[in-house]
């Protein structure tokens, strides 16, 4: 149920991202996406822990093991943003003085509400459309081509066209396993939907800072 | 219901396969209005970036 709803959206999420890797993409707009891109991951151990912790107060097993591993697979990845952004000519020591991209806040706070005042599950939906839909293999080669930047600005790209699609098989696994209560699929779509939202409205905002021609 | 609602979000129904049609009859109202919400999105930004994209996914966490 919560693939075919994501389903229903993924060919527009597939429309914003097409814009944004488009050919207007250039070195200034891929490093405006890496800041919005770490606004983003750096609140994903946090958003982990806090459903691992509310899983465990649940004592829900099924979520507090798929939540443990993920927290252990998803932990420091804002560091690889970082380092794409050095890589990129930014100062990762900026980010300290950055006030976080509105787009980012709602998407990530929309979580940190429903884990707390709803249910941890919430949270899977907001990982499917994100792993559901990796980077292609070739992105990263293909803008470091483009952008003039070095290889070793799109790690965090490279890294997860090949570990997303593991996670979205660890997600599957999951979602067949858990129970099919009522409210929680609900909780599901909406949390997804909700989420994919935030994507096309994150995405669409970055386009829309890149001018048509640069001077 | 079905075709009422994927009219709302601009689909063409003349290519919804019944699977999708079930998926979309199963969502709730405030489901479809996020869907639509995300095409409006689309719709009123689309602009001069249409036929300037490239198709290669691209989301992380």
């Amino acid at each position: 149920m919560l693939r075919e709803t994501v389903a229903l959206a993924t060919p527009m999420l597939r429309q914003a991202a097409g814009r944004l890797w488009g050919p207007r993409l250039d070195a200034d707009g891929y490093r405006a996406w890496l800041h919005v891109c770490h606004d983003l991951v750096r609140a994903t151990a946090p958003l982990l822990t806090e459903a691992l912790a509310e899983s465990v107060r649940r004592d829900d097993g099924l979520l507090v093991d798929y939540f443990t591993e993920q927290l252990a697979e998803e932990f420091g990845h804002d560091r690889w943003v970082e380092q794409d952004l050095a890589a990129a000519g930014v100062d990762p020591r900026s980010l300290a003085d950055r006030v976080p991209a509105p787009s980012a806040a709602r998407l990530a706070g929309t979580q940190y509400y429903w884990i707390r005042h709803a249910h941890p599950v919430a949270l899977l939906g907001h990982i499917a459309v994100l792993e559901w839909l990796p980077p292609r293999a070739d992105l990263a080669g293909d803008l470091a081509a483009r952008t003039g930047l070095p290889a070793a600005a799109f790690g965090t790209l490279a890294r997860h066209a090949e570990l997303d699609l593991s996670h979205g098989r660890r997600l599957d696994e999951l979602l067949a396993a858990l129970p099919a209560a009522g409210r929680h699929r609900r909780l599901l779509a909406i949390s997804a939907l909700t989420t994919a939202y935030g994507l096309v409205e994150l995405m669409t905002d970055l386009v829309a800072r890149t001018p048509a021609t640069r001077p | 219901m079905s075709q009422s609602r994927l009219d709302r979000l601009g689909f063409d129904t003349q290519y919804a396969s019944d699977e999708q049609l079930a998926v979309v009859d199963s969502l709730s109202d405030a489901e479809i209005e996020l869907l639509v919400k995300i095409k409006r999105k689309l719709d009123d930004a689309a602009g001069d970036v249409e036929g300037h994209s490239l198709d290669a996914g691209g989301v992380v966490w």
